[in-house]
């Protein structure tokens, strides 16, 4: 298989974007509890604000990897 | 029927402790021997008599070499070639734990999350301290995507952050979790084949044989994304939003 094979790219970001979203996700979440835990006593806000980024840092990536693969 | 994570714990065999810290072989500590004894077995053993007109051995080492190389020229570039033995090993050792797990009675070292992490961090670090390395402190730009305006820094850098700490969690688990999975539907399935007996057993047992075949490609198919994103993360570290890495 060489790795010059367009499948095998396509194939690799299409594996690759899962994970990357649910990765963000639980970072953002971690960083938001952390925060609301031992920083501030703020609540969920931390956890609500944290997962919202989190959530969004992952569609980026998934942005970012479509846009890498466009390009020649 | 048995406790399908059941294979995946680990047991034992001999107690050792080196200074106060556990060093007791078990099964994985084992396999992860035998992998790179077969690795390196392969590769020296290939080596032994190079022919112009390479021998099948000779061949199959050559394109695994190749492999890896191109992987690096398309996602870093001429200067990734300086990482290639560094690679060219993470890129071995998990190919060849994904495959020879795969020989019914061994054992994957891929499905445990420690070794995956270990891999997984060790990359990130490296590409942390290569980058502060090579641009100093005009690294921390990483966090930074090129033409955002001011008034929105306050939510980008968070995302970056989050986005950049991502990393290595997801090659992680994504190494863990493809591993894992696999070997339990093959558990599953060849568990209900057994189960079914010889009138409805062979129903299943079709299904294992498939879903083996498919195993073989997800061992390659992560192994391959394994590498390729060290390969970008290390180039993303070198390039620094420059010309990112063109591949794909």
């Amino acid at each position: 298989m060489p790795s010059s094979d367009p499948f095998y790219a396509g194939l690799g970001q299409a594996v690759r974007l899962g994970t990357e979203l649910l990765a963000a996700l639980i970072v953002g979440g971690a960083l938001g509890w952390l925060a609301d835990t031992y920083l501030f006593a703020s609540g969920p806000w931390g956890l609500v604000v944290g997962l919202i980024l989190g959530a969004v840092a992952g569609v980026l990536s998934a942005y970012r990897a479509g846009q890498r693969w466009s390009q020649p | 029927m048995d406790n399908p994570l059941h294979p995946f714990e680990l047991h034992n065999f001999v107690h050792l402790s080196l200074f106060g810290i556990d060093v007791s072989l078990n099964k994985a500590v084992l396999m992860m021997w035998v992998v790179i004894a077969v690795v390196a077995g392969l590769l020296l053993f290939a080596a032994a008599n190079r022919r112009l007109v390479p021998s099948r051995l000779q061949s199959l080492a050559e394109l695994l070499v190749e492999f890896v190389r191109g992987i690096i020229l398309d996602t870093m570039g001429e200067y990734g070639l300086r990482f290639f033995p560094f690679i060219a090993t993470l890129f071995l050792f998990i190919l060849f734990s994904n495959l020879l797990g795969l020989i019914p009675g061994s054992y994957t070292v891929t499905s445990q999350i420690v070794v995956t992490a270990v891999f997984s961090i060790t990359v990130y670090v490296i590409s942390l301290v290569l980058g502060f390395v090579l641009h100093g402190v005009k690294f921390l730009g990483i966090l930074v995507p090129p033409g955002t305006p001011a008034w929105l820094l306050p939510l980008m850098i968070p995302i970056e952050l989050i986005s950049q700490l991502a990393r290595p969690i997801s090659l992680a688990v994504r190494l863990f979790a493809n591993m894992t999975a696999g070997h339990v539907i093959l558990g599953v399935l060849f568990g209900l084949a057994i189960a079914g007996g010889a009138l409805i057993g062979w129903l299943p047992f079709a299904f294992t044989i498939a879903m083996y075949a498919l195993e073989v490609g997800i061992a390659f198919i992560q192994a391959y994304i394994f590498t390729v994103l060290t390969c970008v993360y290390l180039g993303d570290a070198v390039h620094l939003h420059g010309h990112e890495s063109h591949a794909h």
